[in-house]
């Protein structure tokens, strides 16, 4: 019984690979005969005489004389030599693929419990830190499978998270695979030969401007998967997968951030909830990540200060919302919060500016102001939205020094209401001069009031 | 065919089938042949439409004549190994348009 189910599975593997055979073989064939229109073959073809299943009696000959083989067959072929992952630091990855360089981020965020207060109402966190970035307790145990990256990514010794990454010259794709494996690596290769017998139907669809891309869709004949556990892994890889936003990558991606927050503290750790992915490309933030605090009502960026130098980007960590200056490298933070009460909301900023550089005791002048302004939509009985600006301007002339920051103290920005739609947007540029030096500060945010109760 | 290229030794004149590919990295387009890479005045596009050449990825067009070997690959990519060693991929994107030059359509 034993050595039928293992023929019987050898002569599966090997009538895939004939099939696979077929499928390089005829597309040698076209190459060779597209050469030789123009009189100059190199490409050779095997000429098969025997035909796919005399391919397959011999491979599950070579196979059963040669029980290595079955260890490492696959019937798609992939280099070896094609992908490289060197780990920077923790949780920081650099993939080089064709010769080219990506990298790759796993953070884990957990809470940082340490409060300072500004004042009663204004409490800020040690370091200006919502969050401890704990990569060291990430752990990635990676393999390939032809040009796709597999990873099982364990947090803290027991939370499993399972990605795909596709790699080719220009950039990358980054998919979740939400499916509870016994065995990622073994359940990944069955699930590639899987595709093979059942490979994805390719739909052609067509972009606003009559250009085309082709997708993927799921093989219905997948149903014909007689074990459940990989007919159910082959039916959530093409769910998971393809739910993950591919076509809204922006192209040529060369760095992918994945992000995960632990519940609790560095002490006590809790739930792992995975955020989702960032993407940033090689030279700009293009998207950023927000983390809603519920607990304190703060919205806080997951938009961590970018420094580049003679080794790319490096992150910082997280902050609140960046603060931009013409002084290269001066760190500042705008700290935004709301106090609600019960039809209306005030959003306050607070802001630090870093002035350690200045040295002691420099002199300081704030000029300038800070505008914002609130679109609130309302809509009407007829159902039309109806759209009003509110403007307002904020004269700062107050300032404290805490440490080596220089801190506006928190100031009443816009007051939202629950009725309609609210845009916010703080915009702001005010000159400080200190030791008679002109450092100009820029914040500039939007936000839609999101009201929780 | 002939084109004016150049390389650290100055400007020369290059017989297309030579080239093993052609690849654009920034403004510049450069050819490849089994000895050398020559800097070409003229744009990847206009390579395009030559008879023996087909774009393969977005900044490479290849000389289908100088394809010694080819696999498909996982995920509807092509390996292709070109004479002198070289692989290059042919993208999905340009699969389809690829396919169709091989059988006789238009690129």
């Amino acid at each position: 019984m034993i050595l039928f189910y293992v023929t019987a599975s050898l002569l599966v593997i090997a009538i895939g690979y004939s099939i696979y055979e077929n499928k390089r073989n005829n597309l040698r064939r076209m190459i060779y005969d597209k050469q030789n229109e123009f009189g100059n073959t190199e490409i050779k073809v095997i000429d098969r005489t025997c035909g796919k299943y005399g391919v397959a009696f011999t491979m599950v000959t070579t196979l059963l004389f040669t029980p290595s083989m079955f260890q490492s067959s696959s019937i798609y072929e992939y280099d070896e030599d094609m992908f490289q992952m060197i780990e920077v630091s923790a949780g920081e990855y650099l993939i080089n693929a064709y010769g080219e360089g990506f990298s790759f981020g796993v953070n884990l965020f957990v809470d940082n419990n340490t409060i300072e207060l500004l004042d009663e109402q204004y409490p800020y966190y040690e370091g200006f830190n919502r969050y401890h970035t704990v990569n060291e307790l990430v752990d990635l145990e990676t393999f390939y499978l032809d040009e796709v990256m597999y990873a099982m990514i364990t947090i803290n010794n027991s939370y499993k998270s399972y990605v795909c990454l596709e790699v080719d010259e220009y950039d990358m794709r980054l998919k979740w695979i939400d499916f509870d494996f016994y065995n990622f690596k073994e359940d990944i290769t069955v699930l590639h030969e899987l595709m093979g017998k059942y490979p994805p139907v390719l739909v052609e669809k067509k972009w606003g401007d009559g250009s085309s891309y082709i997708i993927e869709k799921i093989n219905p004949d997948y149903i014909e998967i007689e074990n459940d556990y990989y007919r159910s892994l082959y039916k959530k890889y093409f769910e998971t997968t393809s739910s993950s936003s591919h076509d809204e990558t922006p192209a040529e991606m060369r760095r992918v951030e994945l992000n995960y927050y632990a519940e609790g503290s560095l002490a006590n750790m809790g739930e792992v909830i995975k955020l989702g992915s960032s993407f940033y490309g090689i030279d700009k933030v293009t998207s950023q990540e927000q983390i809603d605090d519920m607990q304190h009502n703060d919205v806080f960026s997951r938009n961590p200060f970018w420094t580049v130098n003679d080794t790319g980007l490096t992150a910082l960590g997280i902050y609140y919302r960046d603060v931009y200056s013409n002084i290269e490298d001066l760190v500042g933070y705008a700290y935004l919060n709301d106090i609600k009460t019960e039809n209306e909301s005030d959003i306050y900023s607070t802001i630090f500016v870093d002035i350690e550089r200045f040295g002691d005791n420099p002199s300081i002048e704030v000029v300038g102001d800070i505008t914002t302004s609130l679109v609130r939509k309302t809509e009407t009985e007829n159902g039309l939205l109806v759209e009003n600006v509110y403007s307002k301007i904020i004269e700062l002339n107050e300032y404290y020094i805490i440490d080596h920051f220089l801190v506006i103290p928190p100031r009443k920005l816009i007051t939202v209401y629950r009725d309609g739609i609210n845009d916010v947007n703080v915009d702001y540029e005010f000159v400080i001069k200190i030791n008679d030096e002109e450092v100009i500060v820029r914040h500039s945010s939007g936000f839609n009031i999101l009201w929780r109760n | 065919m002939i084109i004016k290229a150049s390389n650290h030794r100055g400007k020369t004149e290059l017989h297309l089938n030579d080239v093993l590919f052609v690849h654009a990295l920034d403004d510049d387009v450069f050819a490849n042949t089994l000895e050398e890479q020559y800097k070409l005045g003229i744009k990847l596009y206009d390579i395009e439409t030559l008879e023996k050449f087909i774009r393969i990825n977005k900044s490479v067009v290849i000389n289908i004549t100088k394809i010694k070997d080819a696999s498909p690959l996982f995920n509807s990519k092509i390996r292709l190994v070109l004479t002198d060693g070289t692989t290059l991929y042919v993208n999905r994107t340009y699969i389809k348009s690829f396919k169709a030059y091989l059988t006789g359509g238009a690129k």
